[in-house]
């Protein structure tokens, strides 16, 4: 099937399109270009948002628990869930859909399992397309389900339009989450398993972290501080098996995607977005082809290896390697 | 020998097709049972000196049986998983396996009845009376029981999930009969906290299903005081992948679920503790099998009296239903499986086993021929009868291993059941996954050291041919596409014959109950009595409590 | 980028034994394969539509009650239907021998009974994608 063709039955609702759409970005099929330039107009529809914590948090169920309200709604929902590879085998178990068993034969649904499939922003890319992909298939709301850990993980949370951040009561978690950085891409907190002992004390604690954020001059690290006003993160306690605060998370999401819409950061973040987008794709091809580059010329190679073996220092080599990796650059261009 | 050992070993090492090392190649496995426990090349009296050695049989903590005189005494209770199709044709088996020596019968029910679900569901359409009789309403367990008196005869119902309902209905045909609940002796198994992490069949999230469980336990008490209310059961954690040990300890975690879920209502445990029991599997590794049966009953022994301060001793004495699982059952050479019966049964016996039922050659296949459970049957009473091993109680206490092996044992138990119950008990386990991918870890290690043969199972990995497993598939079981089409019958004259009066009010009150959280049995009762389906009365309970979908931990 | 196989491993009808089919998931993992397991109590539809979304090139299905033959039509008309029977249907478990024609002739491209090689059933997969 040829993409127009493929493009045209997602855009009828045919989910064995949509489906291998997504598997042409995962891939990064040499037809993915012409698909994204294809779609671009359609773009712009769908409300991204992410849901991040770390493993065991409920994000799975609270994904599914928040599915179920805006289906109650009539809005038409995505759900991306990203699990980790394998770093040795580089296989993947993705286990997220099993906690979504309820949306299963809804048509209104469509879930997505994707492995992270290593590094160097491979999976970064292929998240962000997929995402796209969800948005021209008219989807109303895409759901990014993802476990906040890596640098991958950071980036994908990166493009969504509100990041909630869940956490639950047991110890060291909270911690460890402000030590990978998800303090700052946080657009509200959520804690989870509430029922639980020293739930009140974690909702208060990150407020009062919070708190001091916002007191704090200087040190308000939200990306949304829009002219004078400032998005205070909410903290929100839920219970991801019951559905209890669901609601009221959602109600915060809503909040916060009027607030973005109000002072104009929307618009400015997906600006923003498409640019970092598109620096970062080139950064990844610019570095794919560099690594082939090593490989491929005799001349890149051994003045690399000089480098490797620490008989040069690499400030005496780049003048020559520079010229070099251009050229060999713009010949590879050539067959792209 | 030797030399026997090394030819042996050469040409195993020919055929063997994964790799044919045989175990003790590896240092490490021959040093470890088969749960993990470390092992000496030989015992001596100094391995002991520091243990505490049990007192004689019958008395507390029971580490050598909870009877002085054990089977010299009372034989144990030789059952045999039966059952499939209508209730009739269920009946006529019954019938048969009660006269050909049989002591109590043990029902095996379809799948949509253990989940709840009508003959009629279509997500059941291709499972009706496969695995086990289908009963949909009290029509059918009175076919079940037609003929057979219900004062005489214990059985034994392998039901979680509907187990209020089933017990119910035996009940009510019980009364039927004209013998009242008090009298009726029967077992559920009710342990509905294992098939969140083994077998499935749960209907609801684990805090109401451990709600209704403990309903059972509750209504039991005073309604059928003879009746085990609970069978909480180790042998499906094993079979879905976790080590004996392991597997034992989570039921001792699941045990102090359920008796917490009934002690939270104002009752002791030695209100309900007789009417608790067990079933603990052994299995393959013989030595370890006899003295986890025997650290079990210490550790029950010593949780009910410190943890619980149970005085009764009857509450304190730990009754042991055992068996095999078919896991240890090959598809190749199924004949083999009968060496592997008998050493099971040994096992249970020399362990104290209160009542023994085997797994049968051609299981690893199928639901059981009646040639097959005919077999089972006779090793249990070659065993009992012929073998000479009843004579003497406990005959392997004071053997240096075994004692020191138990208390090895009881340290274990005591180690995992201590670790979850310190972080959060086993509901939490079970709702964040923690127990299911402990266990599918456990199976993913055993069936890698399946394949380098670390692990041997004669005639799968070990000594295999390459005879097409046409040549091993015993008789099966037919199953009957008209089952379906008889149970669908019945269904309608029931629903046809029934007073829709009476069912209506009988499933509201059933309805308000499970809003207020009060005793479900009584109102259970009322709906079976009127008729109601297993499928209607699911579902008005599903209504409030809502369905579930476990973690699967992997 | 290698093409990463993808897996769907699913349990249709209420049997609930599933340790054989979260070990094969774990197997394949290893095997460098992408898997996603349904969970229990799957329906023909369910299992068509999760195969769907997640556009998979096979489709394992785990029995060990005895009805395969009736479930395994179910799905593969399912998939039919939704416009995916280019996907692989591969059924393992307590499958008897005696009804491995009537699954071949249902189109099923590999029958995995109880005791088979894990390394066998990674081979045929790479093979079935390969193809």
């Amino acid at each position: 099937m040829n993409i127009i063709e493929l493009i045209d039955n997602m855009r009828a609702g045919k989910e064995a399109a949509l489906a291998r759409l997504i598997s042409l970005a995962e891939r990064n099929d040499p037809q993915l270009s012409d698909v994204m330039q294809k779609i671009q107009p359609q773009l712009g529809h769908a409300y991204t948002i992410g849901i991040t914590g770390p493993p065991g948090a409920g994000k799975s169920s609270l994904t599914n628990q928040l599915t179920q309200q805006l289906r109650q709604q009539d809005y038409t929902v995505g759900i991306i869930a990203i699990d980790p590879s394998s770093p040795f085998t580089g296989g993947a178990v993705l286990g997220d859909r099993v906690r979504m068993e309820d949306h299963y034969l809804d048509p209104g649904v469509f879930i997505r399992s994707m492995a992270s499939r290593g590094s160097h922003g491979g999976l970064a890319r292929a998240a962000k397309d997929a995402i796209k992909i969800l948005d021209a298939s008219g989807k109303d709301f895409i759901l990014v389900e993802t476990v906040g850990v890596g640098q991958t993980e950071l980036d994908v949370m990166q493009t969504v339009d509100t990041v909630a951040v869940v956490l639950v009561p047991e110890g060291g978690d909270a911690i460890q989450m402000l030590k990978a950085g998800l303090m700052e891409i946080a657009d509200l907190f959520v804690v989870n398993k509430a029922d639980r002992d020293g739930a009140p004390q974690i909702v208060s604690a990150l407020k009062s972290i919070l708190h001091l954020k916002y007191t704090t001059s200087g040190n308000i690290t939200k990306r949304e501080s829009a002219g004078d006003d400032v998005w205070e993160v909410p903290v929100v306690a839920t219970q991801g098996i019951s559905g209890e605060g669901v609601g009221e998370m959602l109600a915060r999401i809503n909040k916060h995607r009027e607030f973005i819409q109000a002072s104009g950061e929307l618009e400015h973040r997906r600006k923003q977005r498409r640019r970092e987008d598109l620096l970062s794709q080139l950064q990844y091809l610019m570095r794919e082809t560099l690594e082939q580059a090593c490989k491929e010329s005799d001349d890149i190679h051994t003045l690399v290896n000089r480098v490797v073996a620490g008989d040069d220092a690499s400030h005496a080599v780049i003048g020559k390697l520079l010229p070099l990796t251009l050229d060999y650059m713009q010949n590879q261009s050539k067959n792209l | 020998m030797p030399t026997h050992d090394t030819e042996n070993h050469k040409k195993i090492k020919r055929e063997a097709d994964w790799s044919g090392r045989l175990r003790f190649e590896h240092e490490s496995e021959k040093n470890l049972s088969y749960s993990g426990i470390s092992l000496q090349p030989f015992y001596r009296a100094e391995d002991t000196q520091f243990l505490p050695l049990p007192p004689p049989p019958g008395a507390y903590p029971y580490t050598r049986g909870i009877h002085e005189g054990m089977y010299r005494d009372r034989p144990w209770t030789r059952r045999q998983y039966a059952g499939f199709g209508t209730g009739e044709d269920s009946n006529q088996w019954f019938k048969d396996l009660l006269s050909k020596g049989q002591t109590g019968l043990s029902v095996a029910l379809d799948l949509p009845t253990q989940m709840g679900l009508d003959s009629t569901d279509p997500l059941g359409k291709h499972e009706v009376g496969r695995v086990g009789v289908a009963i949909d309403s009290l029509a059918d367990m009175e076919a079940l029981f037609e003929g057979i008196p219900l004062d005489k005869v214990s059985t034994s119902f392998t039901v979680n999930g509907t187990a209020a309902i089933i017990m119910a209905m035996y009940l009510v045909t019980a009364e039927k009969q004209g013998v009242p609940p008090e009298q009726i002796r029967g077992t559920v198994q009710n342990d509905i906290l294992k098939e969140f992490v083994a077998r499935g069949t749960y209907l609801f999230p684990p805090a109401p299903s451990l709600r209704i469980a403990g309903d059972i336990i509750e209504y039991g008490i005073t309604k059928a005081p003879k009746f085990n209310t609970i069978s909480i059961s180790q042998a499906h954690m094993k079979s879905a992948g976790a080590t004996l040990i392991q597997a034992d300890a989570y039921m001792f975690a699941n045990t102090i679920a359920y008796i917490e879920e009934v002690t939270r209502r104002g009752y002791q445990l030695d209100d309900f503790g007789q009417q608790l029991s067990f079933l603990q599997c052994v299995n393959r590794d013989f030595f370890e099998s006899i003295a986890r049966l025997r650290a079990a009953r210490r550790y029950w022994a010593e949780l009910a009296h410190n943890r619980y301060g149970s005085q009764h001793d009857k509450v304190q004495k730990y009754r042991i239903h055992s068996g095999g699982d078919t896991d240890s059952m090959t598809f190749e050479r199924p004949y083999a499986n009968i060496g592997r019966i008998a050493l099971t049964c040994l096992s249970a016996v020399l362990g104290g086993a209160q009542s023994i039922q085997l797994p049968c050659y051609d299981e690893a296949y199928e639901i059981p021929t009646e040639e097959a459970i005919q077999n089972a049957l006779d090793v249990q009473m070659i065993v009992a009868f012929e073998s000479g091993v009843s004579k003497v109680v406990d005959p392997l206490a004071g053997s240096y291993y075994v004692e020191k092996l138990t208390a090895d044992v009881l340290t274990e138990f005591t180690r995992i059941v201590n670790d979850i119950v310190n972080t959060g008990g086993m509901v939490r386990w079970i709702e964040e996954g923690r127990l299911q991918h402990k266990i599918a870890e456990e199976a993913y290690q055993w069936e890698k050291r399946l394949k380098t043969g670390e692990e041997v199972m004669v005639a799968a990995n070990f000594a295999r041919d390459d005879k097409p497993r046409s040549e091993y598939e015993t008789m099966m079981h037919p199953y009957q596409d008209k089952t379906l089409e008889q149970q669908t019958a019945r269904i309608a004259r029931i629903k046809q014959d029934r007073d829709s009066a009476k069912l209506e009010q009988a499933l509201n009150a059933l309805e308000s109950c499970t809003h207020k959280g009060t005793n479900l049995m009584e109102p259970i009762t009322e709906a079976v009595r009127s008729y109601a389906t297993i499928g209607e009365i699911c579902h008005t309970l599903k209504q409030c409590f809502g369905h579930y979908r476990a973690p699967t931990g992997v | 980028m290698q093409r990463k196989i993808r897996v769907l491993i699913a349990k249709p009808g209420l049997d609930g034994h599933d340790k054989g089919a979260k070990v094969l998931v774990n197997v394949l993992r290893d095997a460098g394969m992408e898997v996603i397991y349904t969970g229990l109590h799957q329906t023909a539809e369910m299992v068509a539509r999760a195969a769907i979304q997640e556009d998979v090139d096979i489709v394992g299905l785990s029995y060990l009650s005895g009805a395969h033959i009736g479930l395994t039509q179910e799905v593969i008309n399912a998939l039919k239907e939704a416009g995916a029977d280019h996907m692989k249907v591969i059924v393992g478990g307590n499958i008897p021998e005696r009804d491995f024609s009537q699954l071949d002739t249902m189109g099923v491209a590999a029958i995995f009974a109880g005791g088979s090689s894990y390394d066998d059933i990674i081979g045929k997969f790479n093979d079935l994608v390969a193809a």
